[in-house]
């Protein structure tokens, strides 16, 4: 799926004009709201999960989102429940070419809507 | 070596925590290594630098980079890890409501160090904990 449906599908607001590259291929996907589940990614991956096709969904709008995303190599982030990132967070995101993005629905329905499209887990391990 | 450096973390301040392992992963996109090497020392980083910001008192990252290796050195002023092989246990977690309420403290800290890194070592006393984690560039890093 290319970014910008997943834009248009979420009813997204992209909060780095500059960075936003709406062809960017997103394919997987990780939801949590605890950065060290994410950290533990990095050795719980999907034989063909690709990171780079892979994007951050969160409730947690904090530095630390990006940079646990941007450890990843992790380009795109996405909060749900309409939670607005700071103006700081957004000089981060930037700095670190993290493209932050917002939807008003809540996880569990981003996540729905998201998985119906063919998006994929990036990791189906439970622990 | 190729290059290296030292950082200072500061306790609590999460504000400031992953700067330095962002540092050292610009530092190693710079020189090319492979992504996966990358990767597995910026995750192994940026864990311990947590460590430090939320558990310790305060401590430094010395960071040493070589031709097809990187060492990273951990060192903080204390409490000291009370029990390191529970603290080696996945989910054992002994982290503060504050880190919690900032995405962390799932206990897998230090297991997901130990297994980024080729070589770990960690040694605590209520004077410091000391952390060494060695990273060889492997076959499965490219």
């Amino acid at each position: 799926m290319k970014l910008k449906e997943i834009a248009e599908l979420l009813e997204i607001k992209v909060w780095t004009e500059t960075s936003y590259d709406p062809e960017k291929d997103i394919n997987f996907a990780f939801s949590c709201d605890l950065m060290s589940d994410a950290l533990m990614l990095l050795r719980r991956l999907n034989k063909n999960t690709k990171i780079e096709e892979c994007i951050l969904i969160t409730g947690l709008v904090t530095n630390q989102s990006i940079r646990t995303a941007e450890m990843l190599d992790i380009e795109v982030i996405l909060y749900v429940r309409d939670k607005k990132p700071s103006e700081a967070l957004i000089e981060l995101a930037n700095e670190s070419n993290i493209m932050l993005l917002s939807t008003k629905y809540l996880m569990y329905t981003t996540n729905g809507m998201l998985f119906t499209k063919g998006i994929l887990g990036a990791t189906n391990a439970i622990h | 070596m190729l290059y290296t450096n030292t950082f200072e973390i500061e306790r609590d301040c999460l504000e400031n925590a992953g700067y330095a392992s962002s540092e050292i992963k610009k530092e190693l996109k710079k020189r090319n290594y492979p992504k996966g090497f990358i990767r597995r020392i910026s995750v192994a980083s940026y864990e311990a630098e947590i460590n430090i910001v939320i558990h310790s008192y305060g401590g430094f990252l010395y960071a040493m980079v070589g031709e097809d290796y990187v060492e990273l050195l951990f060192k903080d002023s204390g409490p000291g890890i009370e029990n390191v092989e529970l603290a080696m246990q996945k989910g054992y977690s002994t982290a503060s409501e504050y880190a919690r309420l900032n995405g962390f403290g799932a206990g897998m800290g230090l297991p997901n160090m130990k297994e980024a890194s080729d070589q770990f070592i960690v040694e605590s006393n209520p004077t410091g904990t000391k952390i060494v984690m060695r990273f060889n560039v492997k076959e499965g890093d490219f």
